[in-house]
């Protein structure tokens, strides 16, 4: 009985700890696939914006990189795991201290891009425009409140 | 009779409503111009949600913090009593009604050479909000008389009062471009870096400053490839200045994002053509103010 009592107490004592802090080397692994989904985000913006303001003629593709923003827009809250402000890193440790705020940021990015998308399958290229400003706006709004400027 | 009295009384009613129509206009003018200047955003004290343009929005410098002032057409805490020579007395020589001089901190560098009519137009635009009363902060000073005396010696010998003269050399767009940005948009005052005095210092013209307003951070925006925007084209920047999304899908951030929000976004395709014009043709300056090694 006793044993039982222990073995809970410290499983349960391990798995409070390794279910959301990641050991150092994890932490700066998962630091770089952040810095890549972040890009991978910036590069969807940018692509449907190179589109926009140079008048391509595919804007058919802007359906795609929209679909792809608002997959990345999801898996936000998923890549800021606490234990992940150290290294080399820009984001700010007020994103744990004020870890709804940036929830409710995340989650703006997600509705905005969700948007988005639907816009984008109708082809209407003003409201486009307009929602990729409104799109963009919500990374700045979190980069102000939660990334180191350079 | 009657007749003569109608014929009076229509070409009276004619007359008012052409004073008031070139009122109107006279202040959408300035709108616009207000809102080429960046919407004047440090006069509004956002963050603490103050009343438009009611000032006590805290600046810091280097030289110790401002609070920007109370611009509204109020009579006892704004510039309500200003007259149209006061206001272009302070705009385009820095000097308040009363004669203080005021330190750089306020554009006047730039805004100089805003063109008389266009400064008129403004007036009439700020004139047209509703006035707040609203008594100014004092600034805190690093050096508190520290402030007039090297202020009236930069005044004296190193600033020069000037008019925008066009380049003759130059085509009507890029001469519209400069006009814009030397002094309505006042770039330099965020993009060039400032002498030990507070003056910009012109021979790094657009080259960046690391303690730009409030500390932050203001970008190399000559057309140097390696540390400017050298691989900006026209369409980006103009496009940039409209939205905030910058060529590689960032959206800016700080006093740049704010001053698009509050004014750069509403201006008209050919006037943002003609800033992107104009700046891409500024000398490359390399200078690297980013820290190097830090990735986003
Ligand atoms: C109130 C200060 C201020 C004024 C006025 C201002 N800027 Fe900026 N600007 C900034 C700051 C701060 C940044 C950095 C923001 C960022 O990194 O996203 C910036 C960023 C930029 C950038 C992006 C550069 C890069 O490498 O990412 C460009 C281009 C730019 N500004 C152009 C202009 C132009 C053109 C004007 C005038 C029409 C202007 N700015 C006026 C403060 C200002």
């Amino acid at each position: 009985m006793m044993k039982t009592k222990i073995f809970i107490f410290f499983t349960s004592i391990f798995l409070i700890f390794s279910s959301n802090k990641l050991v150092p080397s994890e932490s700066a692994g998962m630091i770089k696939y952040r810095q890549n989904v972040m890009k991978a985000a910036a590069g969807h913006m940018g692509a449907i914006v190179s589109i926009l303001k140079n008048n391509l003629p595919i804007r058919d593709h802007i359906l795609e990189h929209a679909n792809s923003l608002n997959q990345i827009s999801k898996m936000t809250i998923s890549i800021f795991p606490k234990g992940t402000g150290l290294g080399r890193t820009k984001a700010k440790n007020s994103i744990w201290k004020n870890w709804s705020k940036f929830e409710k940021i995340s989650q703006d990015f997600v509705d905005e891009s969700t948007k988005l998308m639907e816009l984008a399958k109708n082809g209407d290229i003003q409201a486009i425009a307009k929602q990729i400003r409104k799109t963009g706006k919500t990374c700045g709004s979190c980069h102000r409140n939660f990334r180191k400027r350079d | 009779m009657l007749f003569k009295f109608l014929c009076l009384f229509t070409f009276l009613i004619i007359c008012f409503s052409l004073i008031i129509s070139a009122d109107e206009e006279q202040i959408k003018k300035g709108e616009y111009i207000f809102k080429a200047s960046g919407g004047c955003s440090c006069h509004t004290n956002k963050i603490n949600k103050g009343k438009f343009l009611a000032g006590g929005r805290s600046i810091k410098t280097p030289f110790g913090t401002f609070f920007s002032t109370n611009i509204t057409p109020d009579v006892k805490t704004g510039i309500g009593n200003w007259s149209d020579e006061d206001f272009i007395r302070a705009m385009k020589l820095g000097v308040s009604p009363a004669g203080e001089h005021y330190f750089p901190v306020f554009p006047y560098t730039s805004f100089q050479l805003i063109k008389r009519n266009d400064l008129l137009a403004l007036k009439a635009y700020i004139f047209s909000i509703s006035p707040v009363n609203q008594k100014n902060t004092p600034h805190k000073l690093i050096l508190p008389i520290g402030r007039k005396i090297p202020m009236i010696f930069w005044k004296k010998f190193v600033w020069s009062s000037k008019q925008y003269e066009n380049n003759p050399l130059r085509t009507k767009t890029w001469n519209r471009g400069a006009y814009l940005v030397q002094s309505i948009t006042h770039c330099a005052e965020c993009h060039t870096p400032r002498d030990f005095l507070g003056g910009l210092n012109y021979e790094m013209h657009m080259a960046g400053s690391v303690d730009g307003p409030e500390g932050e951070l203001a970008p190399n925006i000559t057309p140097d490839l390696k540390t400017g925007i050298g691989s900006w084209s026209k369409i980006d920047i103009s496009y940039f200045l409209k939205t905030g999304i910058k060529p590689d899908g960032d959206y800016t951030e700080g006093l740049m994002s704010e001053i698009i929000d509050s004014g750069y976004q509403y201006l008209v395709d050919e006037d943002l053509k003609s800033i992107a014009e104009y700046i891409s043709t500024f000398t490359p300056i390399e200078n690297n103010l980013r820290n190097n090694g830090t990735s986003p």
